[in-house]
Protein backbone atom coordinates (compact mmCIF):
# COMPACT_ATOMS: atom_id res chain seq x y z
CA UNK A 1 0.00 0.00 0.00
CA UNK A 2 2.26 2.10 0.77
CA UNK A 3 4.64 1.22 -2.26
CA UNK A 4 1.62 2.31 -4.17
CA UNK A 5 1.09 5.76 -2.84
CA UNK A 6 4.54 6.42 -3.15
CA UNK A 7 4.81 5.45 -7.06
CA UNK A 8 1.30 7.69 -7.26
CA UNK A 9 2.75 10.42 -5.71
CA UNK A 10 6.08 10.77 -8.07
CA UNK A 11 4.87 13.23 -10.76
CA UNK A 12 7.30 11.74 -13.28
CA UNK A 13 4.35 8.86 -13.09
CA UNK A 14 1.91 10.81 -14.98
CA UNK A 15 -1.60 12.25 -14.29
CA UNK A 16 -2.29 9.75 -11.55
CA UNK A 17 0.64 11.22 -9.53
CA UNK A 18 0.20 14.58 -10.10
CA UNK A 19 -3.69 14.20 -9.00
CA UNK A 20 -2.58 13.39 -5.78
CA UNK A 21 -0.19 16.93 -5.22
CA UNK A 22 -1.14 17.95 -2.02
CA UNK A 23 -1.03 14.97 -0.09
CA UNK A 24 1.66 13.52 2.06
CA UNK A 25 1.65 10.03 2.30
CA UNK A 26 2.81 8.80 5.72
CA UNK A 27 5.85 6.02 5.17
CA UNK A 28 6.67 2.88 7.09
CA UNK A 29 8.35 3.20 10.05
CA UNK A 30 11.94 1.66 10.04
CA UNK A 31 10.52 -0.47 12.95
CA UNK A 32 7.52 -1.85 11.29
CA UNK A 33 9.42 -2.33 7.86
CA UNK A 34 11.02 -5.53 8.51
CA UNK A 35 8.43 -7.12 10.38
CA UNK A 36 6.17 -5.93 7.07
CA UNK A 37 8.75 -8.31 5.21
CA UNK A 38 9.06 -11.10 7.26
CA UNK A 39 5.16 -11.08 7.83
CA UNK A 40 4.38 -11.43 4.13
CA UNK A 41 7.39 -14.28 3.70
CA UNK A 42 6.38 -16.42 6.00
CA UNK A 43 2.39 -15.68 4.81
CA UNK A 44 3.94 -17.12 1.69
CA UNK A 45 5.74 -19.97 3.48
CA UNK A 46 2.02 -21.01 5.37
CA UNK A 47 0.02 -20.99 1.81
CA UNK A 48 2.77 -22.97 0.44
CA UNK A 49 2.92 -25.30 3.37
CA UNK A 50 -1.08 -25.04 3.32
CA UNK A 51 -1.19 -26.36 -0.49
CA UNK A 52 1.12 -29.07 0.33
CA UNK A 53 -0.47 -30.37 3.19
CA UNK A 54 -3.69 -30.10 0.79
CA UNK A 55 -2.04 -32.16 -1.53
CA UNK A 56 -0.54 -34.80 1.12
CA UNK A 57 -3.93 -34.81 3.01
CA UNK A 58 -6.03 -35.68 -0.29
CA UNK A 59 -3.06 -37.85 -1.26
CA UNK A 60 -3.94 -40.04 2.08
CA UNK A 61 -7.55 -39.62 1.38
CA UNK A 62 -7.49 -41.02 -1.90
CA UNK A 63 -5.55 -44.29 -0.84
CA UNK A 64 -8.12 -44.56 2.26
CA UNK A 65 -10.90 -44.52 -0.64
CA UNK A 66 -8.65 -47.25 -2.83
CA UNK A 67 -8.06 -49.56 0.32
CA UNK A 68 -11.82 -48.98 1.56
CA UNK A 69 -12.93 -50.18 -1.93
CA UNK A 70 -10.48 -53.20 -2.26
CA UNK A 71 -12.34 -54.36 0.94
CA UNK A 72 -15.72 -54.04 -0.26
CA UNK A 73 -14.61 -55.73 -3.26
CA UNK A 74 -14.16 -58.82 -1.40
CA UNK A 75 -18.32 -58.63 -1.09
CA UNK A 76 -20.12 -60.51 -4.28
CA UNK A 77 -21.55 -58.46 -6.87
CA UNK A 78 -25.08 -59.54 -5.47
CA UNK A 79 -24.30 -58.23 -2.59
CA UNK A 80 -22.63 -54.45 -3.60
CA UNK A 81 -25.75 -53.80 -5.36
CA UNK A 82 -27.77 -54.81 -2.85
CA UNK A 83 -26.38 -52.65 -0.69
CA UNK A 84 -26.09 -49.47 -3.09
CA UNK A 85 -29.88 -50.04 -4.58
CA UNK A 86 -31.62 -51.40 -1.12
CA UNK A 87 -29.72 -50.33 1.62
CA UNK A 88 -28.43 -46.99 0.05
CA UNK A 89 -30.96 -46.38 -2.50
CA UNK A 90 -29.39 -45.34 -5.51
CA UNK A 91 -31.16 -45.40 -9.00
CA UNK A 92 -30.27 -48.45 -11.44
CA UNK A 93 -29.29 -45.65 -14.01
CA UNK A 94 -27.33 -43.72 -11.67
CA UNK A 95 -25.39 -47.14 -10.44
CA UNK A 96 -24.99 -48.37 -14.00
CA UNK A 97 -23.53 -44.53 -15.16
CA UNK A 98 -21.12 -44.32 -12.26
CA UNK A 99 -19.82 -47.50 -12.98
CA UNK A 100 -19.55 -46.99 -17.00
CA UNK A 101 -21.86 -49.74 -18.09
CA UNK A 102 -25.52 -49.88 -19.12
CA UNK A 103 -28.33 -50.57 -16.94
CA UNK A 104 -29.28 -53.77 -18.86
CA UNK A 105 -25.60 -54.79 -17.74
CA UNK A 106 -26.32 -53.73 -13.72
CA UNK A 107 -29.77 -55.67 -14.07
CA UNK A 108 -27.95 -58.62 -16.16
CA UNK A 109 -25.32 -58.70 -12.86
CA UNK A 110 -28.72 -58.94 -10.60
CA UNK A 111 -29.42 -62.00 -12.44
CA UNK A 112 -26.32 -63.39 -11.65
CA UNK A 113 -24.55 -63.06 -14.17
CA UNK A 114 -20.95 -62.59 -13.51
CA UNK A 115 -19.13 -59.16 -13.62
CA UNK A 116 -15.84 -58.21 -14.52
CA UNK A 117 -13.22 -57.37 -11.99
CA UNK A 118 -12.83 -53.53 -13.64
CA UNK A 119 -16.43 -53.20 -13.05
CA UNK A 120 -16.73 -54.98 -9.83
CA UNK A 121 -14.29 -52.85 -7.85
CA UNK A 122 -15.82 -49.75 -9.70
CA UNK A 123 -18.95 -50.71 -7.64
CA UNK A 124 -16.86 -51.22 -4.45
CA UNK A 125 -15.63 -48.10 -5.46
CA UNK A 126 -18.79 -46.59 -5.77
CA UNK A 127 -20.17 -48.40 -1.87
CA UNK A 128 -17.29 -47.02 -0.48
CA UNK A 129 -17.43 -43.89 -1.05
CA UNK A 130 -20.87 -43.78 -0.09
CA UNK A 131 -19.58 -44.73 3.28
CA UNK A 132 -16.66 -42.31 3.34
CA UNK A 133 -19.52 -39.40 3.04
CA UNK A 134 -21.50 -40.70 5.98
CA UNK A 135 -18.08 -39.64 8.03
CA UNK A 136 -18.23 -36.63 6.50
CA UNK A 137 -21.87 -35.74 8.51
CA UNK A 138 -23.80 -36.60 5.36
CA UNK A 139 -26.96 -39.00 6.90
CA UNK A 140 -28.36 -39.68 3.18
CA UNK A 141 -25.32 -40.46 0.98
CA UNK A 142 -27.20 -41.68 -1.75
CA UNK A 143 -30.28 -38.87 -1.88
CA UNK A 144 -27.08 -35.91 -1.14
CA UNK A 145 -25.71 -37.77 -4.28
CA UNK A 146 -28.84 -36.30 -6.47
CA UNK A 147 -29.29 -32.77 -5.02
CA UNK A 148 -28.47 -29.66 -6.74
CA UNK A 149 -25.29 -28.43 -5.90
CA UNK A 150 -26.05 -24.59 -4.46
CA UNK A 151 -25.34 -22.60 -7.28
CA UNK A 152 -26.57 -19.60 -8.93
CA UNK A 153 -30.12 -19.94 -10.75
CA UNK A 154 -29.43 -21.78 -14.02
CA UNK A 155 -26.81 -24.25 -13.36
CA UNK A 156 -27.96 -28.05 -12.83
CA UNK A 157 -24.40 -30.31 -11.57
CA UNK A 158 -25.10 -33.13 -9.21
CA UNK A 159 -22.68 -34.62 -7.15
CA UNK A 160 -23.27 -37.89 -9.24
CA UNK A 161 -22.23 -35.39 -12.30
CA UNK A 162 -18.80 -34.82 -10.73
CA UNK A 163 -18.57 -38.50 -9.72
CA UNK A 164 -19.40 -39.42 -13.15
CA UNK A 165 -16.45 -37.07 -14.37
CA UNK A 166 -14.13 -38.46 -12.15
CA UNK A 167 -13.78 -35.15 -9.83
CA UNK A 168 -13.80 -37.36 -7.02
CA UNK A 169 -10.50 -35.74 -4.84
CA UNK A 170 -12.62 -32.22 -5.69
CA UNK A 171 -16.39 -33.64 -4.39
CA UNK A 172 -14.65 -34.85 -1.07
CA UNK A 173 -13.09 -31.80 -0.48
CA UNK A 174 -17.03 -29.86 -0.98
CA UNK A 175 -18.08 -32.56 1.09
CA UNK A 176 -15.94 -32.36 3.95
CA UNK A 177 -16.60 -28.55 4.06
CA UNK A 178 -13.42 -27.23 2.85
CA UNK A 179 -14.39 -25.83 -0.51
CA UNK A 180 -17.59 -24.00 -2.11
CA UNK A 181 -19.54 -25.75 -5.04
CA UNK A 182 -18.39 -22.62 -6.68
CA UNK A 183 -14.74 -23.07 -5.65
CA UNK A 184 -14.66 -26.69 -6.23
CA UNK A 185 -16.38 -26.28 -9.83
CA UNK A 186 -13.97 -23.18 -10.51
CA UNK A 187 -10.89 -25.40 -9.62
CA UNK A 188 -11.48 -28.01 -12.17
CA UNK A 189 -13.44 -26.61 -14.68
CA UNK A 190 -13.02 -23.05 -15.76
CA UNK A 191 -15.66 -23.17 -18.26
CA UNK A 192 -18.93 -24.02 -16.32
CA UNK A 193 -20.38 -20.83 -15.84
CA UNK A 194 -21.03 -20.85 -19.97
CA UNK A 195 -23.24 -23.67 -19.47
CA UNK A 196 -26.10 -21.84 -17.49
CA UNK A 197 -29.74 -23.15 -18.65
CA UNK A 198 -31.97 -20.25 -20.03
CA UNK A 199 -34.56 -23.12 -18.73
CA UNK A 200 -36.13 -24.06 -15.45
CA UNK A 201 -37.75 -27.19 -13.59
CA UNK A 202 -41.29 -25.85 -11.57
CA UNK A 203 -43.53 -28.16 -9.49
CA UNK A 204 -46.48 -27.66 -11.93
CA UNK A 205 -50.08 -27.35 -10.51
CA UNK A 206 -50.82 -31.21 -11.36
CA UNK A 207 -48.22 -32.19 -9.06
CA UNK A 208 -45.71 -32.32 -11.79
CA UNK A 209 -42.40 -31.24 -13.10
CA UNK A 210 -42.56 -28.89 -16.00
CA UNK A 211 -40.41 -26.83 -17.72
CA UNK A 212 -40.39 -22.39 -18.19
CA UNK A 213 -37.78 -20.35 -19.29
CA UNK A 214 -36.62 -18.67 -16.87
CA UNK A 215 -36.92 -14.98 -15.73
CA UNK A 216 -34.57 -12.18 -16.68
CA UNK A 217 -34.30 -10.93 -13.41
CA UNK A 218 -32.76 -14.51 -12.37
CA UNK B 1 -27.40 -21.04 -25.86
CA UNK B 2 -28.63 -24.78 -26.23
CA UNK B 3 -28.61 -26.87 -29.20
CA UNK B 4 -30.03 -30.07 -30.41
CA UNK B 5 -28.16 -32.87 -28.38
CA UNK B 6 -25.29 -35.60 -30.65
CA UNK B 7 -25.11 -38.17 -28.61
CA UNK B 8 -21.02 -39.10 -28.29
CA UNK B 9 -22.23 -42.61 -28.32
CA UNK B 10 -25.33 -43.33 -30.45
CA UNK B 11 -25.64 -46.77 -29.00
CA UNK B 12 -26.29 -45.18 -25.60
CA UNK B 13 -29.72 -44.04 -26.59
CA UNK B 14 -30.86 -47.62 -26.83
CA UNK B 15 -31.99 -49.91 -23.21
CA UNK B 16 -32.45 -52.77 -24.86
CA UNK B 17 -32.84 -53.70 -28.84
CA UNK B 18 -34.40 -56.76 -30.33
CA UNK B 19 -35.82 -58.28 -27.41
CA UNK B 20 -37.05 -56.26 -24.66
CA UNK B 21 -37.44 -57.77 -21.38
CA UNK B 22 -41.89 -58.11 -20.62
CA UNK B 23 -41.36 -56.81 -17.01
CA UNK B 24 -40.06 -53.55 -18.29
CA UNK B 25 -42.83 -50.66 -18.21
CA UNK B 26 -44.53 -49.51 -21.92
CA UNK B 27 -43.38 -45.87 -21.74
CA UNK B 28 -42.08 -42.97 -24.19
CA UNK B 29 -39.30 -44.04 -26.53
CA UNK B 30 -40.32 -47.93 -27.05
CA UNK B 31 -40.80 -49.10 -30.25
CA UNK B 32 -43.54 -51.58 -31.38
CA UNK B 33 -43.57 -53.93 -34.64
CA UNK B 34 -46.90 -54.54 -36.52
CA UNK B 35 -48.86 -51.35 -35.45
CA UNK B 36 -50.66 -49.64 -37.74
CA UNK B 37 -51.88 -45.37 -37.56
CA UNK B 38 -55.35 -44.61 -37.84
CA UNK B 39 -55.58 -42.20 -41.24
CA UNK B 40 -52.43 -43.59 -42.73
CA UNK B 41 -53.18 -45.45 -46.32
CA UNK B 42 -49.98 -47.52 -45.80
CA UNK B 43 -48.12 -49.88 -42.64
CA UNK B 44 -45.30 -48.82 -41.69
CA UNK B 45 -42.80 -50.64 -40.43
CA UNK B 46 -42.75 -49.52 -36.53
CA UNK B 47 -43.93 -47.02 -34.21
CA UNK B 48 -42.48 -45.10 -31.58
CA UNK B 49 -44.27 -43.59 -28.53
CA UNK B 50 -43.96 -40.30 -28.16
CA UNK B 51 -45.94 -39.30 -25.50
CA UNK B 52 -44.52 -37.82 -22.37
CA UNK B 53 -45.33 -40.48 -20.16
CA UNK B 54 -46.74 -37.88 -17.16
CA UNK B 55 -49.06 -37.57 -19.84
CA UNK B 56 -49.51 -41.15 -21.48
CA UNK B 57 -50.20 -42.73 -17.68
CA UNK B 58 -53.02 -42.28 -15.05
CA UNK B 59 -50.88 -43.46 -11.98
CA UNK B 60 -49.24 -47.01 -12.70
CA UNK B 61 -51.78 -47.72 -15.54
CA UNK B 62 -51.69 -46.43 -19.27
CA UNK B 63 -53.82 -44.30 -20.87
CA UNK B 64 -56.42 -45.64 -23.27
CA UNK B 65 -54.62 -44.04 -26.44
CA UNK B 66 -50.78 -42.60 -26.79
CA UNK B 67 -49.78 -40.65 -29.37
CA UNK B 68 -46.88 -42.07 -31.65
CA UNK B 69 -44.52 -41.47 -34.49
CA UNK B 70 -44.07 -43.90 -37.55
CA UNK B 71 -40.21 -45.31 -37.73
CA UNK B 72 -39.00 -45.85 -41.25
CA UNK B 73 -35.63 -47.20 -42.78
CA UNK B 74 -33.35 -44.06 -43.61
CA UNK B 75 -30.12 -43.48 -45.22
CA UNK B 76 -26.88 -43.92 -42.86
CA UNK B 77 -26.63 -41.61 -39.89
CA UNK B 78 -23.85 -39.37 -39.63
CA UNK B 79 -22.75 -37.30 -36.17
CA UNK B 80 -23.77 -33.93 -38.29
CA UNK B 81 -27.41 -35.47 -38.82
CA UNK B 82 -28.01 -34.76 -35.09
CA UNK B 83 -28.33 -30.98 -35.53
CA UNK B 84 -30.30 -31.15 -38.62
CA UNK B 85 -33.37 -33.40 -39.67
CA UNK B 86 -35.48 -31.70 -36.81
CA UNK B 87 -38.53 -33.37 -37.84
CA UNK B 88 -37.53 -36.70 -36.78
CA UNK B 89 -35.71 -38.71 -34.10
CA UNK B 90 -32.72 -40.76 -35.53
CA UNK B 91 -32.30 -44.16 -34.49
CA UNK B 92 -28.91 -45.43 -35.24
CA UNK B 93 -28.77 -49.22 -35.49
CA UNK B 94 -31.84 -49.92 -34.50
CA UNK B 95 -32.42 -53.36 -34.77
CA UNK B 96 -28.53 -53.99 -34.32
CA UNK B 97 -28.09 -54.80 -38.40
CA UNK B 98 -25.85 -51.75 -38.76
CA UNK B 99 -29.50 -50.24 -40.82
CA UNK B 100 -30.57 -46.82 -39.73
CA UNK B 101 -33.67 -45.95 -38.67
CA UNK B 102 -35.69 -42.63 -37.67
CA UNK B 103 -39.19 -41.86 -36.62
CA UNK B 104 -40.45 -38.61 -38.08
CA UNK B 105 -42.73 -36.53 -35.97
CA UNK B 106 -44.53 -35.36 -39.37
CA UNK B 107 -46.21 -38.98 -39.03
CA UNK B 108 -47.94 -39.05 -35.57
CA UNK B 109 -50.97 -40.12 -34.31
CA UNK B 110 -52.77 -41.76 -31.75
CA UNK B 111 -53.21 -45.22 -31.66
CA UNK B 112 -55.39 -48.11 -29.10
CA UNK B 113 -52.78 -49.04 -25.84
CA UNK B 114 -54.02 -52.39 -26.34
CA UNK B 115 -52.22 -52.34 -29.70
CA UNK B 116 -48.74 -51.84 -28.17
CA UNK B 117 -48.40 -55.05 -26.69
CA UNK B 118 -44.93 -56.16 -25.29
CA UNK B 119 -44.84 -58.96 -27.08
CA UNK B 120 -44.43 -56.57 -30.29
CA UNK B 121 -41.89 -54.16 -28.41
CA UNK B 122 -38.85 -54.25 -30.45
CA UNK B 123 -36.64 -51.60 -28.64
CA UNK B 124 -36.52 -48.97 -25.74
CA UNK B 125 -34.12 -46.31 -24.87
CA UNK B 126 -32.51 -45.29 -22.08
CA UNK B 127 -33.23 -41.98 -20.01
CA UNK B 128 -30.88 -40.49 -22.27
CA UNK B 129 -32.32 -41.20 -25.46
CA UNK B 130 -35.57 -40.58 -23.99
CA UNK B 131 -34.53 -37.07 -23.23
CA UNK B 132 -32.76 -36.81 -26.73
CA UNK B 133 -36.18 -38.03 -28.37
CA UNK B 134 -37.76 -35.31 -25.89
CA UNK B 135 -35.79 -32.53 -26.66
CA UNK B 136 -35.87 -33.22 -30.56
CA UNK B 137 -40.14 -33.53 -30.50
CA UNK B 138 -40.22 -30.33 -28.61
CA UNK B 139 -37.74 -28.69 -31.07
CA UNK B 140 -40.26 -30.09 -33.86
CA UNK B 141 -43.38 -28.36 -32.59
CA UNK B 142 -41.99 -25.47 -30.92
CA UNK B 143 -38.43 -24.47 -32.89
CA UNK B 144 -37.63 -24.14 -28.67
CA UNK B 145 -34.20 -25.81 -27.71
CA UNK B 146 -34.01 -27.02 -24.31
CA UNK B 147 -31.33 -28.10 -22.89
CA UNK B 148 -31.25 -31.90 -22.02
CA UNK B 149 -29.94 -31.02 -18.12
CA UNK B 150 -33.06 -29.34 -17.51
CA UNK B 151 -34.98 -32.13 -19.71
CA UNK B 152 -33.68 -34.91 -17.47
CA UNK B 153 -34.32 -32.78 -14.10
CA UNK B 154 -38.03 -32.80 -15.14
CA UNK B 155 -37.42 -36.39 -15.96
CA UNK B 156 -36.07 -37.90 -13.27
CA UNK B 157 -39.28 -38.07 -10.73
CA UNK B 158 -41.51 -40.13 -13.48
CA UNK B 159 -37.84 -42.11 -14.79
CA UNK B 160 -37.54 -43.64 -10.94
CA UNK B 161 -41.43 -44.19 -11.12
CA UNK B 162 -40.70 -46.14 -14.46
CA UNK B 163 -37.67 -47.95 -12.81
CA UNK B 164 -38.91 -48.76 -9.32
CA UNK B 165 -42.26 -50.39 -11.43
CA UNK B 166 -39.79 -52.55 -13.71
CA UNK B 167 -38.32 -53.37 -10.80
CA UNK B 168 -41.52 -54.44 -8.81
CA UNK B 169 -42.81 -56.58 -11.93
CA UNK B 170 -39.20 -58.20 -12.15
CA UNK B 171 -39.42 -59.10 -8.71
CA UNK B 172 -43.35 -60.36 -8.98
CA UNK B 173 -42.43 -62.33 -12.18
CA UNK B 174 -38.86 -63.82 -10.20
CA UNK B 175 -40.80 -65.39 -7.99
CA UNK B 176 -43.13 -67.41 -10.13
CA UNK B 177 -41.54 -70.61 -12.27
CA UNK B 178 -42.55 -69.91 -15.83
CA UNK B 179 -42.05 -66.40 -17.07
CA UNK B 180 -42.04 -66.67 -20.57
CA UNK B 181 -44.21 -64.93 -22.83
CA UNK B 182 -47.85 -66.42 -22.19
CA UNK B 183 -51.28 -65.14 -21.13
CA UNK B 184 -50.66 -66.14 -18.03
CA UNK B 185 -47.57 -64.31 -17.63
CA UNK B 186 -48.98 -60.78 -18.91
CA UNK B 187 -51.85 -61.22 -16.53
CA UNK B 188 -49.20 -61.36 -13.92
CA UNK B 189 -47.52 -58.15 -15.06
CA UNK B 190 -50.49 -56.60 -14.85
CA UNK B 191 -51.53 -57.42 -11.80
CA UNK B 192 -47.99 -56.58 -10.22
CA UNK B 193 -48.27 -53.12 -12.14
CA UNK B 194 -51.93 -52.62 -10.14
CA UNK B 195 -50.24 -53.81 -6.62
CA UNK B 196 -47.30 -51.08 -7.44
CA UNK B 197 -49.52 -48.49 -8.22
CA UNK B 198 -51.80 -49.18 -5.25
CA UNK B 199 -48.58 -49.02 -2.88
CA UNK B 200 -47.00 -45.62 -4.40
CA UNK B 201 -50.79 -44.34 -3.65
CA UNK B 202 -51.30 -45.68 -0.08
CA UNK B 203 -51.58 -42.82 2.56
CA UNK B 204 -52.58 -39.99 0.24
CA UNK B 205 -49.79 -41.28 -2.07
CA UNK B 206 -47.08 -39.96 0.19
CA UNK B 207 -44.45 -42.17 -1.63
CA UNK B 208 -45.59 -40.71 -5.69
CA UNK B 209 -45.54 -37.55 -3.66
CA UNK B 210 -41.90 -37.90 -2.40
CA UNK B 211 -40.77 -39.15 -6.37
CA UNK B 212 -41.51 -35.45 -7.11
CA UNK B 213 -38.38 -34.42 -5.00
CA UNK B 214 -34.22 -35.24 -5.41
CA UNK B 215 -34.61 -34.78 -1.50
CA UNK B 216 -37.00 -37.82 -0.98
CA UNK B 217 -36.50 -39.61 -3.93
CA UNK B 218 -33.42 -42.06 -2.11
CA UNK B 219 -35.55 -42.98 0.60
CA UNK B 220 -38.56 -43.85 -1.68
CA UNK B 221 -36.05 -46.53 -3.73
CA UNK B 222 -35.59 -47.59 0.27
CA UNK B 223 -38.90 -48.25 0.73
CA UNK B 224 -40.44 -49.74 -1.90
CA UNK B 225 -37.22 -52.05 -2.61
CA UNK B 226 -37.66 -53.15 1.00
CA UNK B 227 -41.16 -53.56 0.28
CA UNK B 228 -40.41 -56.18 -2.81
CA UNK B 229 -38.15 -58.34 -0.92
CA UNK B 230 -40.75 -58.72 1.59
CA UNK B 231 -43.47 -59.56 -1.19
CA UNK B 232 -41.34 -61.63 -3.13
CA UNK B 233 -38.02 -62.04 -1.79
CA UNK B 234 -34.70 -61.45 -3.53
Amino acid sequence: MVEITETLRDPAQGTAGSSLTGYSAVETSQTTAPMLVRAGLLRTQVDALGQDVASVHQEIRDDDLAQRAAAKGRNGVPSLLTELAVGRGMAWADIARLTGVSVSAVRKWRASQAASAEHRLALARLAAFLDLLEEYAIEDPAQWMEMRLPLPPGYVITPIDMYHRGDVTALLEYASLRRSAEQMLDEIDDRWRDRRSEFQSYDAPDGAKAIRIRERSE
Amino acid sequence: MASLETPPDPDGIYDARGEVPLARPITQGDVFRGVDIPGFDESVPAVIITQHPCSMRAGSRLRERIMVSAVRPRQTIHSKDWQGNASAMLLPNLLEDSKDYQADFRDSGSVKTIELSRASRIASLTNYGVQVLHQRNIYYHTRLTVDIKTLAETYDPIATEIELQYDWVESALNSKDDVALSDETLKAISVAEKEFGDYLDANDSALRKGLQNSISRADVRRQVRREMMNRYGE
